[in-house]
């Protein structure tokens, strides 16, 4: 079930009646934001549910192991065993195909052929999610920074809990965990902040990042035909596309997790106002992006050690993000880019700010504009990896628009104008620009017409004609 | 809990009033503006007469050009082609043009393999929906349509499903009578050039026994009196299985077979299956001749 659908206009509704007015008791509510996320997750397939079920087991029960030895060793092999269990799971259905495929090709290139064809494997939607929401519950349990629960039901919800169980916010059972042992009062603000992030959230996704999704297919499909202009857009829509498509989920999925009294953390604070890539990483996709700062880059030695230590962590960081995301050399490029992006930051740091844009202070705000535009340029370059099928795709892309040299701002053969997307684009910029104080452009002065003016704009300018489904889905 | 009702509540009626409020203006506007289609086009122009009505997909769209057929014929003539239809739109097409009385003396209907296929084209019928209120179109989308009473009843739906045909800048477009590119009066979109790479197609091996619609459309035709003439549209020469059309001739009552009218100047045709500009005149021009042929 997604968002953006009629099934889900039913589902939240009904779940929100029974579980506000009809089960008032913790443990029925528990019990049926339970059965509602399993509902909400078998819609996609119900054997969806036999992985996510299994999953939960595993960790309930190891957590408690972990929690009651106090034998080191034992403790570290129980830690092992649930890390093993989600990776193997994770590989298994994520990685198997792409592995064998990179030997095959590697055994192509050596001379060894062979006539393998891939296994036909459906990945479970949402399964990079909460397995790392599952392994930090672990983690965090063996590392006695909180104590497992013993209601199999408050942690098989957490697991599953529908608003971020297929794309994030990754919760911590810190934060989460609490929350379902915690009775839960109603409050008018809460809620009503559920509302406007949903209709932001709605805004991004519908007006934003789905008429991206019309030019950049188009743009991708056929970049060996069309001229700079066009691929740089393309590359530009992309950003947005992803931005507004994922923040716009996260934005759903928090404000869906108000309506019942649960708070989510936030997941992006306007990354494409960030300065440097470092900043950009502490605003975008901010739930991942501490999981691996807390599970992998400290415990490799974060920011401590010698310059190659610390250059060696930061690639492996942005290297495993980009797995993460997909099984494809683009995304692990994509990542490496970003790593090389960051380096001359670790080199240059407390440099920056003191030599070279100080000098440049007289220019008032100027500067700031243009190191945001800077970022988002790298950002951009990055992106066509994400976007691309294959290496060579990506670096033939760019290469077009280094050489084509036209830049004639054509429309699109489906007759889709750049100008109009252009200026849809430029809308968000302004209002998220003039919101950078808030946690999303609906509250503050005049909330109501604010909202009334997105709904508008979502009637107006929405694309309702394919429920097309969100991007991060497919991690 | 029971302000946050009366927020959502209002959050509703906002949502709701803004619905039937874009309704009415977007059909409004779709049923007063300059016709920018061409269903439009037969919606607004009501008990005429023209000689000659080809329908079809965009294989008539892109490839017959009314004038020519006119300034040879010296009658009239309308190309009604719509990208993507099938038989079930040609069907619907005959009959609203029998809505509108408007007569005509001969309808020439293109058919190939998709004689083959079932189903509507959802461009034509999004071009409906404004029209949905209009009990004749109401039948029509009922029978096509599992979404319908959504579409007839719930305000603005029919607009935001078909946004990439009847979104804002559609309307925004017809709101301003800025003219569609196509002149509805000939109806032809011409293409340019011709693509790069080999051209080729493969029409089906084998073909159904019969086609449901095609019979609609006969007995509808008969009850009538209308004359229909069935025709094939020009393929490249490097089309495989042309012997379809022979197949195609001996289900059809009257069929006139131009697949392999062009065997060998690949340069009038814009890809395999779509005739340019150029290879568009020549063969208006030879249809325009078997026309005063037939005729005589």
């Amino acid at each position: 079930m997604i968002f953006n659908s009629i099934p889900f206009l039913i589902f939240l509704p009904t779940v929100f009646i029974l579980y506000w007015f009809i089960l008032k008791k913790l443990n029925s509510q528990n019990l049926l934001l339970l059965a509602a996320s399993y509902l909400f997750y078998g819609w996609w397939d119900y054997r969806f549910l036999l992985l996510i079920s299994g999953s939960t087991l595993i960790d309930y029960f190891i957590a408690l192991a972990i929690q009651k030895n106090n034998d080191d060793g034992w403790r570290k092999t129980l830690l092992y065993c649930s890390i093993g269990c989600n990776l193997l799971l994770l590989g298994y259905f994520k990685y198997l195909n792409f592995f064998i495929d990179s030997f095959i090709d590697l055994g192509n290139s050596i001379g060894f052929s062979t006539n393998y064809t891939s296994l036909q494997i459906i990945l479970p939607v949402g399964i990079s999610f909460y397995t790392f929401q599952t392994l930090s519950y672990t983690i965090d349990v063996y590392r006695n920074e909180i104590k497992p629960t013993k209601n199999f039901i408050i942690f098989a919800t957490y697991v599953s809990f529908f608003p971020q169980l297929v794309a994030g916010p990754i919760e911590r059972a810190k934060n989460l965990l609490p929350q379902f042992s915690q009775k839960r009062k109603f409050s008018f603000l809460h809620a009503k902040s559920g509302i406007q992030l949903i209709i932001w959230g709605l805004f991004q996704k519908l007006v934003i990042a789905d008429n991206c999704a019309t030019f950049v297919n188009a743009i991708f499909k056929s970049y060996e035909t069309l001229d700079s202009l066009s691929l740089i857009l393309g590359a530009i829509y992309f950003a947005f596309q992803i931005y507004c498509d994922f923040a716009g989920y996260s934005n759903i999925a928090i404000g869906t997790a108000r309506l019942f009294g649960f708070d989510l953390m936030r997941n992006f604070n306007y990354p494409y106002f960030s300065k440097n890539i470092a900043e950009f990483w502490r605003r975008w996709h901010i739930s991942l992006s501490t999981w691996f700062r807390d599970y992998l880059y400290i415990p490799l030695g974060g920011s401590r050690g010698s310059k190659f230590q610390q250059v060696r962590n930061i690639f492996i960081i942005f290297l495993v993000s980009g797995f993460w995301h997909g099984a494809n050399w683009t995304f692990i490029a994509w990542g490496g880019l970003h790593a090389l992006f960051f380096i001359p930051l670790l080199f240059k740091k407390g440099e920056t700010d003191k030599l070279f844009w100080k000098k440049l202070n007289y220019v008032a705000k100027f500067p700031e504009v243009l190191k945001i535009s800077f970022t988002f340029f790298l950002t951009c370059i990055a992106w066509v990896f994400f976007r691309s099928s294959s290496i060579s795709e990506s670096l033939n892309f760019l290469g077009r628009i280094l050489t084509n040299h036209s830049f004639k701002l054509k429309y699109l053969s489906i007759e889709r104008y750049n100008i109009e997307m252009l200026l849809l684009i430029a809308v968000l910029v302004l209002i998220e620009w003039f919101s950078q104080t808030k946690e999303h452009p609906l509250t503050g002065n005049f909330e109501l017409l604010k909202t009334i003016a997105i709904i508008w704009l979502i009637l107006l300018f929405g694309v309702f004609s394919n429920h097309s489904s969100f991007i991060y889905f497919q991690f | 809990m029971k302000i946050f009702l009366k927020y959502l509540l209002s959050i509703l009626v906002i949502i709701i009033a803004s619905l039937y409020l874009l309704d009415f203006i977007y059909t409004y506007t779709y049923h007063h503006g300059i016709a920018r289609n061409k269903l439009s086009y037969i919606m607004q122009r009501e008990n005429d007469t023209i000689d000659y009505v080809f329908i079809g997909s965009s294989r008539v769209d892109n490839t017959i050009n009314a004038d020519i057929i006119t300034s040879i014929t010296g009658k009239s003539a309308i190309n009604l082609g719509f990208q993507g239809a099938k038989l079930d739109d040609y069907y619907i097409i005959l009959q609203l043009l029998k809505k509108q009385n408007i007569k005509f003396k001969k309808v020439f209907i293109q058919v190939d393999y998709v004689f083959n296929m079932d189903g509507n084209s959802e461009i034509l019928k999004s071009y409906l929906m404004p029209y949905i209120h209009n009990d004749f179109i109401t039948a029509l989308i009922k029978k096509r349509d599992k979404e319908f009473y959504l579409l007839k009843y719930i305000p603005f739906y029919r607009y935001l499903i078909y946004d990439y045909k009847l979104g804002f800048r559609e309307f925004f477009n017809s709101a301003i009578n800025h003219k569609s590119a196509t002149d509805f009066k000939n109806g032809y979109f011409p293409k340019y050039g011709t693509l790069k790479g080999n051209l080729s197609a493969s029409l089906p091996e084998k073909i159904v026994a019969e086609n449901k619609t095609i019979n609609k459309i006969t007995s509808f035709a008969a009850k009538n009196n209308i004359s229909i003439i069935y025709f094939m549209s020009p393929f490249c020469p490097n089309t495989a299985h042309l012997e379809y059309s022979k197949k195609l001739g001996e289900k059809l009552p009257t069929f006139l077979d131009y697949s392999n009218i062009f065997p060998t100047q690949n340069n009038y045709f814009f890809n395999c299956g779509h005739l340019n500009n150029e290879g568009a005149s020549t063969f208006s021009k030879i249809l325009a001749k078997d026309i005063m042929r037939i005729d005589n």
